[in-house]
């Protein structure tokens, strides 16, 4: 299952559609404390986490540096990765900052896109090449 | 600070300051709290009684904003509604100037000959201020407001005291241009975002196109025409965040109740739809509204419900079942009065002018939805003063109620 995270749902229906269409398990989460409580709870059955950063901290990350919420991808991935220290991520995202782009770069089983460049079918193409090479 | 304190303690609470002030650009991203940290600090080190921040729009003649230190808010509320600036003759650089005295024309002529910066000294002599110590504010070569530091002593600021404030100067001209570069910002990906939606649509429609139901290929070109009017409206706020001279614009007429309540109520129709809501809960009376004819800009007036109802939508209840707008008119002799009621998360007290002003977003606001450019009231406003009318909130909560003032010579067509 791939668990979607990002606040914006009805700009990301197109990639959230191809994924289904692809055959992919799909849940969409457009809160980040929804998102966590989701993933706690199915941690055994998510095999990929698409994730966004420009998000509203919610109630968990409500005190932390968020950036006012321009950062929250950064506690959730930090989160996400406590938990499950093997778990592709695929950050997609607006952000155009490239001290936030290197700091993903440098972590394993981590991908980094912006969503200017990458289309539907591309976001499939590039997901098939990540769990066809678990490590 | 106290007089007992040793040199060495003195210059490490200068430090500490210091170091407090060049983390302010980054800890604070909200602008207004910054400025007001600046102003703290300031007054801090200057043994002021008050220092105020303000920032002046020269081109447009009006003070954007008040930072204050050392004086409860009405000396901030003062400042702020007080009329400024008004004389042409010296470029704005004086507060109500006209309404001095000749003897205190000749003192702050003399201030700023010093290039030193002027405030206002009814407002100061009324809070017991007898000196002032002032710097203004430049950024990119242009006067954009001025720091200045008040105490209840004659003269009792020193030369020390002139550097460190130039110092604060700084920072806050730091602050701000931050702050403006994180506007546009908040534009741009206001912009990439609907891009994305448009591309992303467009591309999965040519894909899929065979597979796809007439229904949902409608409810997706839905979705690219309402991204195309938020682009449309992100560029008439570049437009006026660069302070492009407005673009002519021709009166035609426009039915208020089909041309523009329901012609936005449908192109939102997907974003009432994404927070789980449907736009039948949004009442219309059309009795009210359809005999409203009027002769306007019709795109302008609609960017400004636009606007209104996109705040409504976003800043809803999270349960879809709580979202309700309600538009009523009503009239007085000459006006016409649009009354746009939600029940939403509602404005915090203290905010309800502050809506209005350039870029500012509340942080509750900021919590439910993270990118804004905070020009939407902004422009409404401005479309609704320029036609002679006006934007103004009424009530903060359950609801929140924004009345839309339209002249009644609105009515009549150019001849």
């Amino acid at each position: 299952m791939i668990l979607f995270i990002d606040d914006e749902r009805r700009e990301m229906d197109s990639y959230y559609l191809e994924l289904e269409l692809s055959g992919y398990q799909v849940r969409f989460k457009t809160d980040v404390d929804a998102a966590l409580i989701f993933f706690d709870d199915h941690l055994d059955s998510i095999n990929m986490v698409i994730l966004d950063i420009m998000m509203p901290p919610g109630k968990i990350f409500a005190n932390s540096d968020t950036k006012l919420g321009l950062r929250t991808g950064l506690p959730v991935f930090e989160r996400l990765r406590e938990k499950s220290p093997h778990l592709p991520i695929l950050i997609l995202t607006n952000v155009s900052d490239t001290e936030v782009r290197n700091r993903f770069r440098q972590e394993d089983r981590c991908w980094f896109y912006r969503k200017e460049d990458v289309l539907p079918f591309e976001l499939i193409q590039y997901i098939e090449e990540i769990l066809e090479n678990p490590q | 600070m106290t007089r007992n304190e040793t040199n060495e303690n003195v210059e490490i609470n200068l430090l500490k300051i210091f170091e407090q002030l060049s983390e302010i650009p980054l800890r604070y991203q909200n602008r207004d709290d910054a400025l007001r940290r600046i102003t703290e600090l300031g007054k801090e080190v200057l043994r002021s009684q008050v220092c105020t921040l303000i920032l002046i729009d020269l081109e447009n003649r009006f003070l954007t904003h008040v930072a204050c230190a050392g004086q409860d808010r009405k000396f901030e509320e003062l400042m702020f509604s007080h009329k400024f600036p008004i004389d042409s003759r010296n470029k704005g650089d004086f507060l109500d100037f006209e309404a001095l005295g000749k003897q205190e024309q000749m003192e702050f002529y003399n201030l700023q000959k010093n290039g030193q910066g002027i405030a206002n000294p009814k407002i100061a002599r009324r809070f017991g201020l007898k000196s002032l110590l002032s710097n203004s504010l430049k950024s990119r070569g242009k006067l954009i407001g001025y720091l200045n530091h008040f105490s209840s002593e004659t003269a009792p600021f020193t030369e020390k005291d002139k550097k460190f404030l130039s110092i604060l100067a700084h920072q806050a001209i730091i602050a701000f241009e931050m702050f403006e570069q994180g506007l546009i910002e908040g534009i741009l990906h206001e912009i990439r975002s609907p891009l994305v939606g448009i591309r992303s649509n467009a591309n999965f429609l040519q894909r899929r196109l065979s597979d796809l139901s007439e229904d949902f290929i409608n409810r997706k070109l839905a979705d690219v025409i309402t991204d195309s009017e938020l682009l449309l409206y992100r560029v008439e706020e570049l437009d006026y965040l660069f302070k492009r001279t407005p673009r002519i614009s021709s009166k035609q007429r426009t039915s208020f109740y089909t041309d523009i309540i329901i012609r936005t109520v449908n192109q939102l129709k997907p974003l009432i739809s994404e927070r789980g809501a449907d736009s039948s809960q949004i009442e219309v009376n059309p009795a009210d509204s359809s005999q409203l004819i009027l002769y306007v800009n019709k795109a302008k007036l609609n960017q400004a419900v636009f606007s209104l109802l996109t705040n409504s939508i976003r800043y809803s209840e999270k349960d879809p079942s709580q979202f309700k707008i309600r538009i009523e008119v009503s009239e007085s002799k000459e006006e016409f009065i649009v009354k746009f009621k939600d029940w939403g998360i509602g404005i915090q007290k203290g905010f309800e002018e502050k809506i209005f002003e350039q870029g500012f977003r509340s942080s509750e606001a900021v919590k439910k939805v993270v990118t804004g450019s905070g020009l939407g009231l902004t422009i409404a406003r401005r479309v609704l003063r320029e036609i002679g009318g006006d934007l103004r909130l009424v009530n903060n909560f359950k609801p929140t109620e924004f009345h839309m003032i339209l002249p009644k010579t609105l009515r009549e067509s150019e001849k």
